[in-house]
């Protein structure tokens, strides 16, 4: 198999995973864009790439990526309020009124960790990986990424374990700061 | 730690919000063809001394998503057709050839009773069913069970003289003489005014919306005129496999490719793309294709 069969093989495997990445952090606005532009990255990098464990060297290429792309408080912003809606409409679509506002309190909880921490759960709760290979996305130690995750579990449960509030009365906190 | 991961886990996996994004896999080829045909790979020698700043996307188009729609239509699977003779007065014949007994339908609109009469009256535990099929397929069997594991049945089929197109299609059954156990046999009748297919058929099979046609390769807009040249609507189209296209192997974690899944957007079909296969729609005088950008190169 040539490399570009090899690499075509790759991005039938991966892509949706690598949306779904950009997509969580990105919104649906600007998922897309960095999932192509992550295998564009892939392909030109295609010697260099870890063939037998491509996906974690992908979403950390696709981190770097949105990193980038919501480096300015305003974009920033923008990406926030349309993760924000795109929850909101999937949660009409379910017509469950409780998922929604329980979706926003978690949302909002997400946003308080640091980013390193809260990458670091997302990688494990979304993406589905173990600690060594999101240590490896995310750029730190294996010990170090389980005390940060040990760290957010915590803080987590203690945000989340407020949610004994009737939903109408919790705000995003998220939707405070944009104001 | 593992503790934590759980527990995490459990806060947060339930809110992810890309949990139903499915790419359409088109567009997917399209883009992974735009990345390696477009994008400059500089050699691994000359890679190194140099780190152009990136643009965004210079022509690789970005891959439309969308959440996954259940579509529930019926598909016939592994099942196909023969119309045997008019209507007469006995619904079922039955013929003896040693130690078995041919069984067709001749009158594929009869009253299920009288089915289960003419084979109870021959010593037969036979559950004949009856589905709407589109014309190639109306009188035809689509479905023998016994019950047995694959290949250790003593039941066989009977070749008709029709055929019917791409379809797996029977003529009738031949049951072995004294044979204990029900068997489930399912034929095709023609559908009532108004009534949706169960049964679709090759639509360029005898007596179908596109018969005598050959559609295979076919550009997209050649099929779409010969469609509007006989009535035919095409109701709806499917995206082809990514890696049915030549040299690409399927992904190890190959799970099958539900064309119902699949379904594009007419707009989004080029005129220039290529049919694979085609499908009868659900009603009469529809069809359903399945397209790709390239041409298929046989199965």
């Amino acid at each position: 198999m040539d490399d570009e069969q090899a690499f075509t093989r790759m991005f039938e495997e991966h892509y949706e995973s690598v949306l779904r990445y950009a997509w969580r952090r990105a919104g649906p606005t600007y998922a897309s864009d960095i999932a192509a532009e992550t295998f564009k990255i892939a392909w030109e990098k295609y010697d260099r790439l870890p063939h037998d464990q491509p996906l974690p060297w992908l979403y950390a290429t696709a981190r770097n990526l949105t990193r980038n792309l919501i480096r300015g408080d305003r974009r920033r912003a923008e990406v926030i309020e349309s993760l924000g809606a795109e929850m909101v409409r999937e949660g009409m679509g379910r017509d469950h009124a409780a998922a929604v506002a329980a979706r926003h309190t978690a949302l909002a909880a997400l946003s308080d960790l640091s980013e390193t921490d809260r990458e670091l759960v997302l990688l494990v709760c979304w993406e589905g990986l173990d600690v060594r290979q999101a240590a490896a996305v995310a750029g730190c130690s294996r010990p170090a990424a389980a005390m940060r995750l040990h760290r957010a579990r915590r803080r987590l449960q203690r945000s989340l374990g407020t949610e004994l509030l009737p939903a109408a009365d919790r705000r995003p906190a998220h939707q405070e700061r944009l104001v | 730690m593992k503790n934590d991961v759980q527990q995490l886990k459990d806060l947060i996996a339930p809110h992810d919000p890309a949990a139903r994004v499915r790419v359409d896999p088109v567009e997917m080829f399209t883009t992974s063809r735009a990345i390696v045909d477009g994008a400059t790979r500089p050699a691994p020698a000359a890679e190194r001394h140099r780190s152009p700043r990136r643009r965004w996307l210079v022509g690789v188009p970005a891959i439309a998503v969308a959440a996954v729609l259940a579509l529930a239509a019926v598909r016939p699977g592994h099942i196909g057709p023969v119309r045997i003779g008019p209507a007469e007065a006995q619904a079922l014949a039955f013929t003896r050839h040693g130690d078995f007994v041919d069984v067709r339908i001749i009158d594929p609109n009869a009253d299920p009773q009288r089915y289960r009469r003419e084979f109870a009256a021959h010593h037969m535990d036979v559950d004949l069913q009856m589905r709407s099929a589109s014309p190639s397929l109306a009188g035809t069997m689509i479905s023998v069970d016994d019950g047995s594991r694959t290949g250790t049945s003593k039941i066989t089929e009977i070749d008709g003289a029709r055929g019917c197109g791409n379809m797996w299609c029977k003529a009738g059954v031949r049951i072995p003489v004294g044979m204990r156990g029900r068997v489930t046999v399912i034929f095709g009748r023609a559908a009532r005014p108004g009534e949706p297919y169960a049964l679709a058929g090759d639509p360029t099979a005898w007596g179908e919306a596109l018969q005598g046609l050959s559609l295979r390769n076919h550009a997209v807009a050649d099929v779409r005129r010969m469609a509007g040249q006989r009535h035919v609507t095409i109701q709806r189209y499917f995206g082809e496999a990514p890696w049915k296209r030549p040299g690409v192997e399927p992904p190890r974690n190959f799970a099958g490719w539900s064309y119902d899944e699949h379904v594009l957007e007419a707009a989004r079909v080029p005129d220039g793309w290529y049919v694979h296969d085609a499908f009868t729609g659900r009603f009469p005088n529809t069809v359903e294709l399945v397209v790709a950008p390239w041409p298929d190169r046989g199965r």
